[in-house]
């Protein structure tokens, strides 16, 4: 019995991971994209959105059913909710990598406001904070799941960053606003994007200790 | 033979990663690295929990070579039945990321110098005649001899080599001929300031300033450019002034890539201030940036060990 348990928990697993996989190949081309301005490279990010939300429903479907036909408890129980609220957070960060696809189709019309260095940057970060997730996930690998809190804090600080130079861009020169603009949208996806892995890591955490790790100023 | 093979597997420099029936089961140490696992973690696991990358997971299935940029790293992998071989070529593809930002480097040194010939080119094609006709033909010659001499000290790191010791208005005449031109279209000139003596590279210096005016006449706003040297206990400072919108993070432009706020509509690679301050430090100097009350500075330094005293130079250190 608990034979048949592992190995629908170990498939399940094995789909999260596929899924995190793909999130992370989205993530690290719209990085790519933007930094090379390819809108073709942009479109293929868009393109994979819908492979993203098809397994959502999958998995989501599969794990319902294990929940109802195995009367999980305990860990097992704690691994396919935080399966059920890792796919929300997944999804969402898919559509995050879709909006920076989105808005590189536009910026690579014009030529560039400036090289954009630190916003592929962030993009590349976020692609590491997945394989840390998908570690995570694979090889219950805690110190890997707190890797992502400490790695989100340094995206905030470079969407802070970002956030800062263009508004210096705007102010001095009216003419570059709306391409600031829509670069201050990437880096607000960033930042979303980053937020959501650290919920996919809090739950994680819960998964493997049975806590809830927050950071300090996440808790109201 | 099969131990003798895991043996030498196992001191290859190669990642290999043996399965069967969608599980591993073997990975070599230079695998678990590359992938960043832990062997005894992934040994008897599926291959997708264990490679985590669904793309590496599908070539094991399908088969195949590809490049791939996972954990951090760019590998070249191969997919055979049952083994899946790993190349690191991460340090390689950051050697190819160096020799493309060498290049544009080089095509910025020569992307000013060649715009002027070829103006002066122009002139002369369109019947430009008599004296100013030699004068032309005699700035295309020391441009030439000039770009010849960049190419010969290359790499550009060795490039200021050959420092004398000469007076900064030796570089004026050519600089002001060379840049007429671009001057003319935008209505501008230069006064020229600089009665200082340094030790460097002539050919350096010219670069660097030529880099400097290039930008006030593309950036700045009004007709008039200045450029002034003085002298200070540390040295002597070289400054291009032109009146324009104050900036603020000059360290920033100092960066290769990074262009300045005005520069959004210019055709620039940002490139040109990290070039100024790379030649400067070849004679042991600096490039620095300030702004003025109604405008910026550009300015470049040359150490006191670069320095000969004239004995005229008692101007005070910019504000």
């Amino acid at each position: 019995m608990r034979e048949i348990l592992d190995r629908e928990l170990n498939q399940l697993t094995e789909q999260t991971i596929r899924m995190i996989s793909l999130v992370r190949d989205m993530t690290e081309k719209s990085a790519k994209a933007l930094s090379d301005q390819n809108p073709h490279m942009a479109q293929e990010i868009i393109s994979q959105d819908a492979q993203v939300d098809a397994m959502e429903l999958e998995i989501e479907s599969r794990t319902i059913t294990l929940i109802a036909r195995q009367s999980l408890v305990a860990s097992d129980l704690r691994f396919a909710f935080t399966i059920i609220k890792a796919l929300t957070d997944l999804e969402r960060a898919a559509d995050y990598a879709v909006h920076v696809a989105e808005d590189v189709i536009v910026l690579a019309k014009e030529p560039p406001l400036k090289n954009y260095i630190t916003l592929p940057d962030m993009g590349r970060r976020l692609a590491l904070m997945l394989d840390l997730i998908s570690k995570a996930f694979a090889e219950r690998d805690i110190e890997a799941a707190k890797e992502v809190f400490r790695r989100d804090d340094e995206i905030d600080a470079l969407y802070e960053e970002v956030s800062r130079e263009l508004l210096t861009y705007m102010m001095e020169d009216p003419r570059t606003i709306t391409k600031a603009l829509t670069l201050g949208r990437v880096a607000r996806s960033y930042e979303r994007l980053g937020d959501h892995l650290e919920n996919i890591s809090e739950r994680i955490i819960y998964w493997l200790t049975g806590k809830m790790e927050k950071k300090p100023e996440d808790i109201y | 033979m099969e131990t003798l093979l895991q043996a030498a597997w196992e001191t290859a420099r190669e990642g290999v990663v043996v399965h069967a029936e969608g599980r591993v089961v073997y990975l070599n140490p230079v695998a678990a690295r590359l992938l960043e696992v832990e062997r005894d973690k992934v040994l008897g696991r599926s291959l997708l929990l264990a490679l985590r990358d669904h793309k590496l997971e599908a070539l094991c299935r399908v088969g195949g070579e590809a490049t791939l940029e996972t954990r951090n790293r760019t590998l070249w992998v191969k997919a055979v039945p049952g083994v899946l071989l790993l190349w690191d070529k991460t340090d390689e593809q950051q050697r190819a990321e160096v020799l493309e930002e060498s290049s544009r480097v080089l095509a910025h040194e020569f992307r000013t110098p060649v715009a002027g010939m070829l103006s002066l080119l122009e002139a002369l094609q369109n019947g430009l005649s008599g004296p100013e006709a030699q004068e032309a033909l005699q700035l295309l010659y020391q441009e030439t001899q000039r770009l010849r001499r960049l190419v010969e000290d290359l790499p550009l790191n060795r490039r200021p080599s050959q420092n004398r010791t000469f007076a900064l208005e030796e570089l004026q005449g050519r600089l002001e001929r060379f840049l007429a031109p671009q001057l003319a279209q935008k209505s501008a000139w230069i006064r020229w300031q600089i009665p200082h003596t340094v030790w460097a590279n002539p050919d350096a210096v010219y670069q660097a300033l030529l880099n400097l005016l290039d930008n006030a006449i593309k950036y700045g706003v009004g007709s008039e450019i200045v450029v002034e040297s003085g002298q200070n206990n540390q040295g002597v400072w070289l400054e291009v002034r032109n009146r324009g919108q104050p900036l603020e993070d000059f360290e920033r432009l100092f960066v290769a890539g990074q262009r300045g706020m005005h520069a959004a509509n210019v055709r620039g690679t940002g490139l040109g201030l990290a070039l100024v301050r790379r030649l400067a430090a070849g004679w042991g100097g600096t490039a620095y940036g300030r702004a003025l009350e109604d405008g910026n500075a550009f300015g470049l330094t040359f150490p006191i060990g670069a320095v000969a005293t004239p004995d005229h130079s008692t101007t005070q250190v910019p504000a």
